[in-house]
């Protein structure tokens, strides 16, 4: 795309929604425009991150998983429907790619591989976070893999009900339920832990 | 669809900052997606061309050098030898079958367009 080109979009861009932005970065690298496909890693290279790392609990893993997942993308985006919403397509591609990671750590045995979780945060992400906010990310670490899932996808990536049973791939029933137990043992956590959030 | 009235719970969960990724994540990714689609040859594709030059190289200096006899009388043999099939009616009539062939499985079995195929969720 022409300088000219640039500028003459540039004002469009700039009121699009984030939607609006991932189709019209989808087309662009669908028409061999490496930008296109820049600029969605630019937006979800960090949530998605996020998401395999509470998941994971482990940051080489995540970033391995991470990688796979935007190769993936990639490769798939020919097949990827205009119809359809890019960030649960995304989410779904990753959530899946760390699934398949959780499920290989349990193929091998015990002995063989050992706890992968990471011992927390780096200390400069640590240090910018508060007690009560150390605490409360320690106790969603806790929780079992699907409501950590679950809550880090509603509440922390701003997530909808349909979205997340799109993306975990089950009824929305199933999901309410889950964030609600979710909630619920990490209010237990917490109280256990002296916090009141 | 409606949702609960966010508690405080809530609301500390969302103040989270999301984690930070790796310094080197993005380039890495980018390196795997676009980068690599732009390179200019693989490394068998390289190999191949290496092997040609080596043997073009080998073959102007023989020539030069007076030793290329061999290779003068192959090339010719070989050229009389192909010119010889080509002329032959069989020849010609079954690569013409096959050029047509070639062209209806192409132009007039496949769409012009592919179809999409939408992605396993």
């Amino acid at each position: 795309m022409g300088v000219s080109a640039v500028l003459l979009e540039a004002p469009r861009i700039a009121t699009l929604d984030p939607a609006q932005l991932d189709r019209l970065d989808v087309a662009r690298t669908l028409r061999g425009d490496p930008n296109g496909f820049t600029g969605l890693v630019e937006r979800y290279e960090r949530p998605i991150y996020h998401l395999t790392y509470r998941m994971l609990r482990n940051a080489d893993e995540a970033a391995d998983v991470t990688q796979e997942c935007f190769f993936k993308a990639y490769r798939a985006l020919a097949s990827f429907k205009p119809e359809a919403k890019f960030s649960t397509w995304i989410y779904a591609i990753a959530y899946h790619a760390a699934i398949d990671r959780i499920n290989k750590r349990k193929r091998l045995s015990n002995d063989e591989m050992p706890d992968r979780a990471d011992p927390g945060a780096g200390p400069e992400q640590q240090a910018v976070l508060s007690d009560q906010a150390r605490r409360l990310r320690g106790a969603i670490d806790a929780l079992p893999e699907k409501y950590r899932t679950v809550i880090t996808l509603f509440h922390i990536q701003g997530k909808r009900y349909e979205e997340i049973a799109e993306v975990l791939s089950l009824p929305i029933g199933t999901v309410k339920t889950h964030l609600f137990r979710a909630k619920e043992q990490l209010r237990i956590l917490l109280e256990n832990d002296g916090v009141t959030p | 669809m409606m949702h609960e009235p966010y508690d405080d719970l809530d609301l500390a969960i969302a103040a989270l900052p999301l984690d930070e990724p790796p310094a080197g994540l993005r380039s890495a990714i980018l390196a795997r997606t676009i980068d690599r689609s732009t390179a200019p040859a693989w490394s068998w594709e390289l190999t191949i061309i290496g092997a040609c030059l080596a043997v073009l190289v080998w073959a102007a200096l023989a020539l030069m050098t007076g030793s290329g006899a061999p290779i003068v009388a192959a090339i010719d043999s070989f050229t009389k030898q192909s010119v010889s099939a080509l002329v032959n009616v069989d020849t010609l009539a079954w690569i013409s079958s096959g050029m047509l062939l070639a062209f209806w499985l192409t132009v007039g079995i496949t769409p012009l367009a592919p179809q999409r195929i939408s992605h396993r969720r």
